[in-house]
């Protein structure tokens, strides 16, 4: 199994938690709108 | 930036972290304050909720806002290395590897939106997943390193719990609700600001633009002022519009003008000195503050249930 390397300079690690951060939003807006998706439909339900 | 030599990224695992290590990236202390307001939110929504919902909706709540605490300190745990106040949390101090505070708060994340959805409703669920995604995102990411507005626009996240609650049991967003969501957020720039000043020299090493590092202590004195005086003309709001009876307008009254009297005991001050000191019992008696606050809104809530009042 590959042993992961670990960041050897500031411009890597950057571009990594750049990617990861975009990542992060994407996850965390889908999940939001999941969620008002569901919302607004039971409303419409109503 | 050699202060990111030492950060280790995923080719360790978390040795020797203990469960404290994880537990404090959920940020524990925020997360008592957040349970809290969300609590009274849900206790003083109309209508009543199942007590096992409104548990499960309070540790969703927790849980969500501690799955904040990882992200940001995810994100943070460069600038967290060179800030006395935040070099021995569990990143900065290598006790936890950074991917592991990413994966505890992703899934905590989702745990706690779905599980708050499932128990209570998808609107309380939404504001929660938004609440995560604004202070992960919108503040950690994008606010926090690039405007001395940060702490006034990310101030929503802190702010948005008591909404949550209420939300869980009325399943709507309301003028009360919103009043609530007011008070925290006119709260958070003055009590951030006053530990900008008295650790501005923190802040500065972290190149995080706080006010104070931007635009001088005097200006930010005057922001935390005019920021006090409309939170204390908010608070006593959901007295004149009827939510609220004499309890609570006594306590608004009283601890906001303490409130006031710490603001303008810093405004006055001009030397480094007695600024910072200023700067710090501001910063502590704000906390006490928003506690009092919002004890008194369920003193008042209660008495008028017991018919006291």
């Amino acid at each position: 199994m590959q042993t992961p390397v670990p960041p050897n300079s500031d411009a890597e690690f950057l571009a990594r938690r750049r990617r990861r951060s975009v990542a992060l939003a994407v996850t965390l807006f889908v999940l939001v709108a999941i969620f008002y998706a569901l919302s607004i439909v039971k409303m419409g339900i109503r | 930036m050699a202060y990111l030599d030492n950060i280790t990224d995923n080719s360790v695992l978390s040795a020797g972290a203990r469960v404290e290590d994880y537990f404090a990236l959920l940020k524990p202390r925020v997360m008592s304050l957040v349970v809290f307001t969300a609590l009274v939110g849900l206790l003083l929504a109309p209508g009543g909720v199942n007590p096992v919902i409104a548990a499960i909706s309070i540790l969703c709540i927790a849980v969500g806002a501690g799955a904040s605490g990882a992200l940001n300190m995810w994100y943070d745990s460069d600038i967290d290395k060179v800030m006395s106040r935040t070099a021995n949390r569990p990143i900065p101090a290598g006790r936890i590897v950074r991917d592991h505070a990413l994966a505890l708060g992703l899934v905590l994340s989702a745990f706690s939106v779905a599980l708050l959805g499932l128990a209570a409703n998808w609107l309380a669920a939404g504001l929660l997943a938004f609440t995560i995604f604004f202070y992960a995102v919108i503040y950690t990411v994008w606010l926090k390193r690039s405007t001395p507005q940060n702490i006034v626009i990310g101030g929503a996240a802190g702010a948005f719990p008591p909404m949550v609650g209420w939300a869980a049991v009325t399943g709507t967003i309301s003028l009360e609700s919103c009043l609530l969501f007011l008070i925290i957020f006119l709260w958070t720039p003055p009590h951030f600001w006053a530990l900008a000043l008295y650790k501005q020299s923190d802040y500065g090493a972290a190149n995080i633009p706080m006010l104070p590092n931007v635009a001088g202590n005097r200006a930010t004195q005057q922001q935390i002022l005019v920021y006090s005086i409309v939170l204390f003309a908010v608070s006593l709001v959901p007295g004149f519009i009827g939510f609220m009876g004499p309890i609570y307008m006594v306590t608004a009254l009283v601890t906001g003008a303490a409130f006031l009297g710490f603001a303008v005991v810093l405004f006055r001050t001009r030397e480094d000195k007695p600024m910072r000191k200023a700067g710090r019992a501001l910063f502590a008696y704000s906390l006490s503050y928003l506690f009092l606050i919002f004890f008194a809104f369920l003193a008042d809530h209660g008495a008028r249930l017991m018919g006291w009042i």
